[in-house]
């Protein structure tokens, strides 16, 4: 019994912390949107709401996998591994969408400043 | 084209004709008498009284208190009217202020918050002959086009009736002119407050709406704080955003 709930809380956790991870990363998405509004530039600002869906895969089969739904172990190790090929694939675009929204502020930084003149 | 001497002087509107190069009447009528000055092609050539000397009867038309003017365009002028010719009517205005009371002056002139600048030659006079006294050149040394009215008057040392006389004299002759309203240095602000964020926000806008920073008016001023607030209560937020608009603001107040 302790162990089940162990396992409960253990669940309870990494839901929470893949929720709060896709609330911030589409804040990010939202602040990339308004950048883009402002400068007129592409910032990648739907790559970076949409990436972090993955995170919430993953959290629906901690759901998942927390019911009776997936108690034949073979269907739980494929549901397993589809969750881990979301959630990398979500870090991978989540890193991609930030390193294009950091060097587009970059660009926009660096034109800022006047070319000094010969 | 009619006019009252309580909200134009008599002078300002006869530089004004001469700068539009005008033939015709000036018809002024005051408190104290009446008389017509005659421009040909923007310089004076008579007056109503031909026997009287020019110079002396513009004099005299020009020091007329309260009352009306009324300009009227003549193909020319008849050779009755004609008595000289006289290009120089700074000089003219200059000495009429030189007689007009103080209070009197001070009545034509703005507030004296405004700020003054030197004022280009119109026209195309290729000289300009302008006799000022020293009292008058030492104030208007002090016009730099920063400064308000009241602190050029104060730097002046003049008393205050006579920086009077002589600021009513230069604006009337066109010798120094208002500023409206100066352009704040947005870059410098925006900078300041925002970092390399807030420049790049100005520099965003100034593209965006095409405005040159040297060659703006207070329409475009007033286009790009708006554009600013929009965009810099997108990115940090309205209170920022009204914070530095409102030191932008405060630049441009003289």
């Amino acid at each position: 019994m302790p162990e089940q709930l162990w396992e409960g809380a253990s669940y309870l956790v990494a839901i929470g912390g893949s929720l709060l991870l896709w609330i911030n990363y589409a804040l990010v998405g939202l602040i990339a949107h308004r950048y883009s509004q402002v400068f007129h530039r592409a910032t990648y600002s739907t790559l970076l709401i949409l990436a972090p869906t993955g995170l919430l895969v993953y959290t629906l089969f901690l759901i998942f996998k927390a019911t009776p739904l997936l108690s034949d172990p073979k269907l739980a190790s494929f549901a397993q591994l589809l969750a881990y090929i979301a959630l990398l694939a979500s870090g991978f675009f989540c890193l991609l969408g930030v390193g294009r929204f950091a060097s587009v502020l970059q660009s926009v930084l660096r034109s800022a400043q006047p070319k000094e003149v010969a | 084209m009619f006019g009252e001497v309580t909200n134009v002087s008599i002078g300002g509107m006869l530089r004004l004709l001469a700068i539009y190069h005008q033939t015709g009447s000036l018809r002024v009528r005051g408190e104290d008498g009446e008389g017509e000055i005659y421009l040909q092609n923007g310089q004076l050539v008579g007056t109503s009284k031909p026997g009287k000397q020019l110079h002396e009867e513009v004099m005299r038309l020009l020091l007329l208190k309260k009352g009306f003017f009324h300009f009227q365009n003549l193909e020319t002028i008849p050779a009755k009217h004609v008595q000289g010719k006289d290009e120089d009517i700074e000089n003219l205005i200059m000495e009429s202020s030189r007689q007009i009371p103080p209070e009197e002056a001070a009545e034509y002139l703005p507030g004296e918050e405004v700020v003054l600048q030197l004022a280009p030659v119109a026209g195309e006079r290729e000289w300009v002959r302008l006799q000022l006294q020293r009292d008058e050149w030492n104030l208007l040394i002090r016009v730099n086009g920063e400064d308000s009215m009241a602190m050029v008057r104060e730097k002046s040392g003049l008393r205050k009736g006579r920086a009077l006389q002589v600021l009513y004299g230069l604006l009337s002759a066109g010798i120094v002119r208002k500023i409206r309203f100066r352009i704040p240095k947005v870059i410098e602000i925006a900078t300041r407050e925002l970092g390399n964020l807030g420049e790049a926000l100005v520099r965003e806008a100034f593209r965006k709406l095409r405005l040159d920073q040297n060659r703006m008016h207070m329409r475009e001023l007033i286009a790009l704080l708006n554009e600013l607030e929009r965009n810099i209560t997108l990115l940090v937020g309205p209170t920022r955003a009204q914070h530095v608009i409102g030191l932008m603001w405060e630049g441009s107040k003289r």
